[in-house]
């Protein structure tokens, strides 16, 4: 049987071979056409360069290096140093470092070709678009800026938001191959050490070859990688994460990945919007509650259509069960294959919408929306009433402001729809038992991820469904267990002013 | 992960297999009754009609007749369901109707057959019709049907305060009720169908009825009710129609023992909707006041005789009796009742009298 494919127990360890000395090293690289490895001449006296140059910049090494060596003779790496004015410098005989740093985009100078000394110069070559709008996470007001894939300029767009020496970034290594800088922040004093030291240490157990996105690192440390809900939030506005780290809370960045990750993360907060910070309180919780009321419509309305035509037509209003049912009259489906195909015309469509190029995806929007719509009621396929409830379902699931969430919100629709028409109103009722248990169950860095309505934190719902004044939300989120639990004075905050002058 | 798979395997052999799933009833697959007739024929057989609403794709809505006759409710369905073209499916009725000379002998082993299905709501309408119930649903309504039509006109009808709150639940808590007995709207049929009183039971057995005019006063007699309309008749000149926007019911026991006198205390805030005399000055709102409650006393006390002499206590003032005395004794009640002085006191306010163009 090859279907498992052969079980090979030879040769499992897929670590590199290893050069002994320097020439093993070059003569390594050299089998690569990117790397350049020659002995170039300036006026006083010859270097030996070896680099890879699609990872230099070339500009640093003409302009910065080699025009400052022109002027006199250098005897030694030590006095080659001291000319060069680039900020990492260093020497060294290790030939590991030398690979290392070399794949890194620096430069590898040494004075002849055998030498087992040699200097090495940072020059590495930093392509990456400019910082442009946030496209996942829009708002209409309030800072435009998104991350980017270079993680220097994410942890610069963070730290200019926060200027404080207590703000931390640890930076680790992720992949065999990939060697993926990982940075992990956090306000010190603030962010509650264990959660911290739980991000670092299971950051640090990641085995796995390449990373390329920080959403692997979701997926590999989640405390429940099997469950369909995202547990650790995702983000590309270093808005958001600076405005999360100031609640103590802990941010993931991981290079080469425009989103960062922010842990711990409870239920509510995949429903919140950023920009509800940006609105009066009032306006924000009303959206705010919209949203959760179009998540749960979302889930619950195909399921109960399905559960009530098919076993409970006392439940029909008598107003609306004309409109029904000369709407189902012509169809000749059962509601549940009803339901299930155009449950999967929507999601036929959205897939087909973010696969193709935008212009194109578009028309199909068009067409689908409109044309297999109105195709499918007058052929006799579907019902006009349960096409007008799948639209608003679909619509209402993609108010849901995080991606991730939105996908699981349309996904576990469907076991509830196969349940509904199994079991009716009772089989919605228990698999809306099981989603609250699995979400009961849950936790997000051992935090309770359904956290301010289970276990019931006050504190916490006034920064959950619904959105307090900031003057009313002085404390820090309980389920952070912050060290320092008040964020400013509550009596100042509140205090009535006296008129101004 | 593990417990989980036992979870939902052990709901699944627990749902499926115990046969605990609902019976599948689509929607569309269904002849949906929506009003029930029964009348009486020779013999101790009934004679059952069902209206089945047929919703046409233009909108329209054509009712299907079933009848037959049988001893049994359940079986008179039974037998309908041979002529259907889709299963009759009762979950949806809305109005029950009873004939007269069915009421009269008696409703108790009738109403069982809807009390003992948990399908049917126990909101239903209930309704006693003069002649033949097949004739009100066989009736055409426009475009609605039959059972949708009498229960909009029951419902509203309720609303407006025409008729007193009635439906299956009130009725069999009045029927087991000691100090109450049950009352339903009194259907006639002329020219349209319409309510015209209320009809009155001793127990399960009707036995006699309001007319229509009456039937203002006889909701100020049970309790709260809204909007309906009183015409004050004062000659061609000086008539009112009064609608009121509250009303209030209290009793008051005077004296003790067999000696005890009811006073039923009504007040009623009105409006005058309509006046034939021109302008209305302070003067001519007292006026309107007065005869009001003249009328309505005399309507009250009416009712109230009617009532003691039929020795039936639609009001339920058995219960509110029961309520507010020690040492009741229901026996003693019901002798008590048919000789026991009940005065009427009715107090009519006008609110305000509306202005002119």
């Amino acid at each position: 049987m090859k279907l498992f494919g052969k079980k090979n127990k030879k040769n499992k360890s897929n670590s590199l071979k290893q050069p002994n000395n320097i020439v093993e090293l070059i003569d390594m690289c050299k089998t690569s056409s990117d790397f350049m490895h020659y002995e170039h001449s300036i006026k006083k006296q010859t270097i030996w360069l070896s680099f890879y140059k699609s990872l230099v910049d070339t500009e640093i090494l003409h302009k910065d290096i080699l025009e400052n060596l022109q002027e006199y003779k250098h005897y030694s790496l030590e006095e080659l140093k001291e000319s060069i004015p680039v900020e990492k410098v260093l020497t060294t005989k290790d030939v590991e470092q030398m690979q290392n740093r070399m794949l890194r985009g620096y430069i590898l100078l040494r004075l002849d070709e055998y030498d087992q000394k040699g200097l090495l110069i940072n020059a590495p070559l930093k392509k990456t678009r400019n910082v442009s709008v946030p496209e996942v996470e829009f708002s209409v007001i309030g800072p435009k800026e998104a991350f980017l894939e270079s993680i220097d300029t994410n942890l610069n767009l963070v730290r200019n938001r926060l200027p404080i020496p207590e703000l931390m970034v640890k930076e680790l290594k992720v992949g065999k191959l990939t060697k993926s800088k990982v940075a992990v922040l956090y306000i010190d004093g603030v962010a509650n050490e264990e959660n911290v030291n739980t991000v670092i240490q299971r950051i640090k157990e990641i085995d796995i070859d390449h990373l390329v996105d920080s959403s692997y690192i979701t997926q590999i440390i989640s405390d429940n990688p099997k469950s369909p809900f995202p547990q650790l939030l995702d983000t590309e506005r270093p808005d958001r994460a600076s405005a999360v780290l100031t609640e103590g809370k802990i941010v993931i960045m991981a290079a080469g990945s425009p989103h960062a990750l922010i842990a711990p993360a409870n239920l509510t907060e995949f429903f919140s919007s950023f920009e509800d910070y940006f609105l009066n309180p009032v306006i924000a919780s009303a959206f705010r509650i919209i949203r959760f009321f179009s998540v749960v419509f979302s889930i619950l309305v195909t399921p109960i259509y399905v559960a009530t035509l098919t076993y409970h037509y006392e439940l029909i209003p008598k107003d609306l069960m004309g409109t029904l049912i000369t709407s189902r009259e012509v169809v000749p489906l059962p509601p549940i294959l009803e339901a299930i195909f155009l449950e999967l015309t929507i999601e036929l469509l959205r897939e087909a919408g973010a696969r193709l190029p935008t212009k194109v995806g578009q028309t199909i929007g068009i067409v689908g929306g409109i044309v297999i719509g109105t195709a499918s009621v007058e052929a006799g396929l579907t019902s006009n009433v349960l096409l007008i409830i799948i639209a608003l379902a679909a619509l209402a699931s993609f108010t849901t402001p995080v991606y991730q969430m939105g996908n699981t919100i349309r996904l576990i629709r469907f076991p509830f729809i196969f349940v509904a028409y199994l079991f009716g109103m009772l089989g919605v009722v228990l698999s809306f038992c099981y989603l609250i248990v699995h979400l009961l169950r849950l936790t997000s860095l051992g935090r309770p991820f359904f956290e301010p309505i289970y276990p019931p934190r006050l504190k916490d719902m006034k920064d959950s469904i619904i959105r307090f004044p900031f003057s009313r939300n002085t404390q820090r989120p309980v389920q952070l267990q912050t060290e320092q639990t008040e964020r400013y004075s509550k009596r100042d905050a509140t205090k009535k002013k006296d008129i101004d002058e | 992960m593990k417990t989980a798979t036992i979870a939902v395997m052990l709901s699944i052999v627990v749902f499926l297999g115990t046969g605990c799933g609902v019976e599948r009833e689509i929607v569309d697959d269904l002849s949906l009754v929506t009003a029930v007739g029964y009348d009486a024929v020779e013999g101790n057989k009934v004679k059952g009609t069902i209206a089945v609403p047929n919703f046409q794709a233009d909108k329209a809505v054509t009712t299907e007749i079933f009848s037959d006759t049988s001893m049994l409710l359940r079986e008179n369905n039974f037998k309908l369901n041979a002529e259907a073209n889709r299963p009759l499916a009762v979950g949806k009725l809305e109005v029950i109707l009873f004939n007269e000379e069915l009421a009269r002998k008696g409703l108790q082993k009738l109403k069982d057959v809807f009390v003992r299905d948990p399908s049917l709501g126990s909101r239903v309408r209930l309704g006693i019709v003069e002649g033949s119930t097949t004739e009100v649903l066989t009736r055409e309504y426009w475009d609605d049907d039959s059972g949708m039509y009498l229960s909009d006109m029951f419902e509203q009808n309720i609303d407006r305060g025409t008729i007193p709150e009635t439906n299956l639940h009130l009725f069999t808590y009045n029927l087991y009720s000691k100090g109450a007995d049950p009352f339903l709207p009194f259907l006639s049929v002329t020219d349209m169908v319409k309510i015209d009183g209320i009809a009155l039971f001793d127990d399960e057995r009707y036995v006699g009825r309001l007319p229509y005019e009456q039937t203002f006063t006889f909701n100020s007699l049970i309790g709260d009710f809204q909007n309906a309309i009183f015409p004050v008749y004062r000659g061609d000149k000086k008539s009112a129609s009064v609608s009121n926007i509250r009303s209030d019911r209290k009793i008051q026991y005077n004296g003790k023992g067999n000696h005890t006198e009811l006073v039923i205390n009504v007040h009623i805030k009105g409006i005058i909707r309509e006046y034939r005399g021109g302008k209305i000055t302070k003067k001519v709102i007292k006026k309107i006041e007065n005869t009001m409650e003249k009328q309505m006393k005399q309507q009250a006390e009416d009712i109230l005789n009617k009532l003691q002499e039929l020795n039936i206590d639609p009001l339920g003032l058995g219960n509110e009796y029961h309520s507010e005395h020690r040492n009741f004794n229901w026996k003693k009640w019901e002798d008590m009742y048919p000789n026991i002085k009940i005065t009427p006191k009715i107090d009519v306010k006008i609110m305000e009298y509306g202005i002119r163009r």
